[in-house]
């Protein structure tokens, strides 16, 4: 082989490796400088208090800690009857025609929908025409409005997961005589569970960590999110339902007041924030992986 | 007398913990058909792996022994074994020509050796397709892709373009398996002309194959060679009874 | 398919209802049509999003006609709406993102798939994907308030000294880190994840046998990759790739904190611009209440979704529906 061909061949190892390796290292290169850079900040009063009962702005995050898993999980209970509804109908109902294919091809649109987008026809639609409901910018507008930015997330692992269950197994119970709906709850929901589950928590994930929905729905509180009735003549029967009609802390928007008032919040501080953030997401993403994993294997 | 083009001398190979050869050795004349055979699982296409290195592709395999081709051996540290090779072919099982057209096909060794010269590789083109009996079927759909070509032709096309890099030895996979019988006859045919220049080492599980078209015939089992001569004293008067067992089909 | 497979008493519901044989959809059990209704709602929220969007943008197109996308000036005093500043500024970002992060996501894919030994493949994969965990914002103060100084003191000034004479290269804004460059580059930190798997499972489904065949042929294994696996894997790539466009441009708030928000197309890769969803994201807050303001703001929306359709339909083209996540 002339020296042209195993050069070529020796180099593109090189920068293939090469490639790989920075884009490997740059995880730990990111997380490294933010969690170097959170340490001072990171103390259990910093992390369990509620910033309402500190002076300032940004000097604790318990109430956007709770306050995020709060939206996330009230998000998912939103979106998860729904995005199964429809994984179950296109999947088990429905022949293969150009109405199922249209459906998939705007649920399509959906997932590939720019957040901005979504935040703003929450927050023109949601928060301001829906006011008497939702209580305006709160808990419940940002958990709906973020409810249909996961909706594609979950019926599409949803689906995926429908889809690997054995026509076997599904052939045997009706052959036994059993009814669609029946075949579905016993054998094909319990084998697709895993699956099913993966993609709840990948959309529990993917709501921790949005930011611009939340910005201009839920607005946001120093407060935890509480169980009470406040007074307040604008909504209807004069009352307000917490802690679904209130604004919420979210951590998203704790980073990003980092960025909206650089001369308050400690940088520290902000990184601290950003910190916790990526590892609840992490900690979210990776029981995702894990059940997964299981599944996969058993 | 025949000159030996491979000398095979105590080659063992083992995956992972799974002794596969053992202790091998065999000497294949060349400009001949040699065939092997031998129930599923005994080691003959791990074998014939051996013979061009594609054993290499396998994770977890370690090969130990000498092989030589042309006096040197092939597992030495500074062989190149791109030229290896170029002057070792192998057709496979499955026909596995490339999503191009015929002529790229064909072109593709030729091309990845240096050959950019259009008309050189024209004539290429044309010698390896008439000699793997394509040429009158395909001239005019050279640019046809290879996938649209039925099963036999396909395999025919892989022939020719092992042919296209000029090599000295051809392996052949179970290259029948996957055909019918009107394409394996044409297969066979194409292997007695090819045998005038081209040295063939066929495996084979179908053992009326190997009686017909082969030469010489080795019979393996278990990893082992237990018997090597010339056809007809493999199938008339096999020396071990191993390989009378087989032949008579008492087993495998 | 299983449903053709029913009991009795389906058969004679699906024969007897005349809808059912206008339509294909068939007419199921009691839960069926709860998760029929389920899908419905879903259509109907959809088409409800995007109606809406366009319902409250059409008086702007309606006001602004073309100007609304080739014009320059935006200006809520002067009743006056064009956006092309802002598409421009998300397209700069998304051309200098693409290019930036295919060759690292691709060459990465291809390492991981075709060189690296399984035992590193198995630990690289991971921390590749693990930066799909990293939310937005924290990309955003990231390249802010660590990348950002770097950029203005360093990197801006230090390629434009050497590089200037060339007009994408001039530092245009030595006051600042913030631009096209900074903005893009954390961009494609963001969408690597995103190429390089869908990259990697490309280059797997390519069938082993042409790999075999390429080098029993004698072709070196990058001679192999090159000729034989890349162009049966670039379907899936390709697909890849659109995807992250679309990431690209939709994304918002590390856009917002890194693309410097100056009402200008960037002039070089150190420029600042003003990208559509920065735009929305910044007005919105005030002009939300303002009806003329309000549509002039969901207009820019009604492009982006229009954009975003476009690259939707062109990766279905290219790859057939996937599992992009």
């Amino acid at each position: 082989m002339e020296l042209r061909r195993s050069v070529e061949e020796k180099t593109f190892i090189i920068i293939t490796a090469a490639a790989a390796a920075i884009t490997s290292l740059l995880l730990i290169l990111i997380i490294g400088k933010i969690a170097l850079e959170a340490l001072p900040a990171l103390n259990l009063y910093f992390l369990t208090t509620a910033e309402v009962d500190t002076p300032g702005y940004g000097q604790a995050i318990a109430n956007a800690v709770v306050g995020t898993i709060c939206l996330s999980l009230l998000s998912v209970a939103f979106a998860v009857p729904l995005s199964l509804g429809t994984a179950i109908y296109l999947k088990k109902y429905a022949k293969d025609n150009v109405l199922t294919r249209s459906v998939r091809f705007m649920i399509d649109i959906l997932s590939g929908m720019p957040s901005i987008v979504l935040g703003v026809f929450g927050m023109l639609f949601i928060v301001i025409y829906l006011k008497p409901i939702t209580g305006g910018l709160s808990l419940l507008s940002g958990a709906l409005a973020m409810a249909i930015l996961i909706l594609p997330v979950i019926e599409r692992s949803a689906e995926e997961a429908i889809g690997t269950v054995p026509r076997e197994l599904e052939e045997g119970s009706i052959a036994l005589g059993g009814k669609k709906w029946t075949t579905i709850r016993r054998i094909t929901i319990p084998y697709a569970l895993s699956g099913i589950m993966t993609g709840i928590i990948l959309g529990l994930g993917r709501s921790a960590e949005e930011s611009a929905i939340v910005v201009l729905t839920a607005g946001y509180s120093q407060f935890y999110p509480a169980v009470e009735v406040l007074q307040n003549s604008k909504m209807p029967f004069g009352a307000q339902l917490g802690p679904f009609q209130e604004p919420v802390g979210t951590l998203a928007i704790s980073v990003y007041h980092m960025f909206q008032f650089p001369n308050i919040v400690p940088r520290a501080n902000g990184f601290a924030a950003a910190l916790v953030l990526i590892l609840l997401v992490m900690v979210i993403n990776l029981s995702a992986r894990v059940i997964l994993w299981r599944w996969k294997i058993g | 007398m025949q000159k030996d083009i491979i000398e095979v001398s105590r080659l063992n190979l083992h995956y992972g913990n799974n002794h596969a050869l053992k202790d091998i050795s065999i000497s294949i004349p060349e400009k001949s058909i040699t065939a092997i055979i031998g129930p599923s699982g005994c080691g003959k296409s791990t074998f014939l792996k051996c013979l061009d290195r594609m054993n290499d592709l396998v994770p977890g395999v370690k090969v130990t022994g000498n092989v030589s081709f042309k006096g040197k051996n092939i597992y030495d540290k500074d062989i190149d074994i791109v030229e290896l090779r170029k002057n070792v072919g192998m057709v496979f099982q499955k026909p596995n020509p490339f999503p191009m057209s015929v002529y790229d096909n064909v072109a593709y060794g030729p091309r990845i050796h240096g050959i950019k010269d259009k008309a050189k590789l024209n004539e290429l083109v044309e010698t390896s397709l008439k000699q793997s009996a394509l040429w009158d079927e395909l001239k005019d759909r050279l640019r046809e892709s290879a996938m649209r070509l039925s099963g036999g032709q396909q395999q025919r096309l892989c022939i020719a373009r092992c042919l296209a890099v000029g090599p000295e030895v051809i392996l052949m996979d179970e290259p029948c398996s996957a055909l019918d019988p009107i394409a394996t006859a044409k297969i066979e045919d194409l292997m007695q002309k090819l045998k005038e220049k081209y040295t063939i080492i066929i495996v084979t599980h179908n053992m009326q194959q190997a009686a017909r078209v082969s030469e010489k015939t080795a019979y393996f089992l278990m990893g082992e060679l237990i018997e090597f001569d010339d056809t007809k004293k493999i199938f008339e008067t096999p020396k071990d009874k191993k390989t009378e067992d087989y032949i008579t089909g008492r087993f495998g | 398919m299983i449903h053709e497979s029913q009991t009795e008493s389906s058969k004679e519901v699906h024969g007897s209802k005349p809808f059912s044989k206008l339509t294909s959809i068939e007419i199921p059990d009691l839960p069926g049509l709860i998760f029929l209704l389920c899908g419905i709602i879903t259509i109907l929220i959809i088409v409800f999003l995007i109606g809406f969007i366009f319902y409250t943008a059409f008086p702007t197109f309606q006001s602004q006609g073309l100007y609304s996308i080739f014009g320059t000036n935006w200006d809520y005093t002067q009743h006056q709406y064009g956006m092309l500043v802002f598409i421009c500024g998300t397209i700069a970002l998304t051309v200098v993102t693409i290019a930036i992060a295919c060759p690292l996501s691709i060459l990465t894919a291809i390492f991981l798939a075709e060189y690296s030994p399984p035992r590193l493949t198995k630990v690289m994969r991971p921390m590749i994907e693990l930066l799909v965990g990293i939310p937005s914002v924290v990309y955003g103060i990231f390249g802010l308030f660590v990348l950002g100084n770097m950029f203005k003191y360093n990197i801006n000034p230090g390629i434009s000294s050497v590089l200037g004479f060339i007009p994408i290269f001039r530092n245009l804004q030595p006051s600042t880190g913030e631009g096209l460059l900074l903005a893009s580059i954390v961009l494609s930190i963001m969408i690597l994840p995103t190429i390089t798997s869908l990259s990697v499972e490309a280059i797997n489904s390519v069938p082993r046998e042409y790999k075999e065949a390429s080098i029993s042929l004698g072709a070196t294994k990058w001679e192999t990759i090159k000729k034989a696996i890349m162009p049966v894997a670039s379907s899936g790539i390709l697909t890849a790739v659109v995807l992250g466009v679309m990431r690209a441009m939709g994304e918002t708030m590390a856009v917002v904190m890194l693309f410097g928000g100056q009402m200008h197309i960037p002039g070089s890769l150190f420029d600042t611009g003003y990208a559509m969803t920065s735009k929305i994201l910044n007005d919105i807050g005030y002009w939300v209440a303002v009806p003329e303001g309000r549509s002039a703001l969901f207009a820019i929306a009604a492009v982006l979704i229009v954009f975003e359709v476009i690259t939707v339909a062109a990766a279905r083209a290219i790859g057939g529906r996937k599992k992009w996540s």
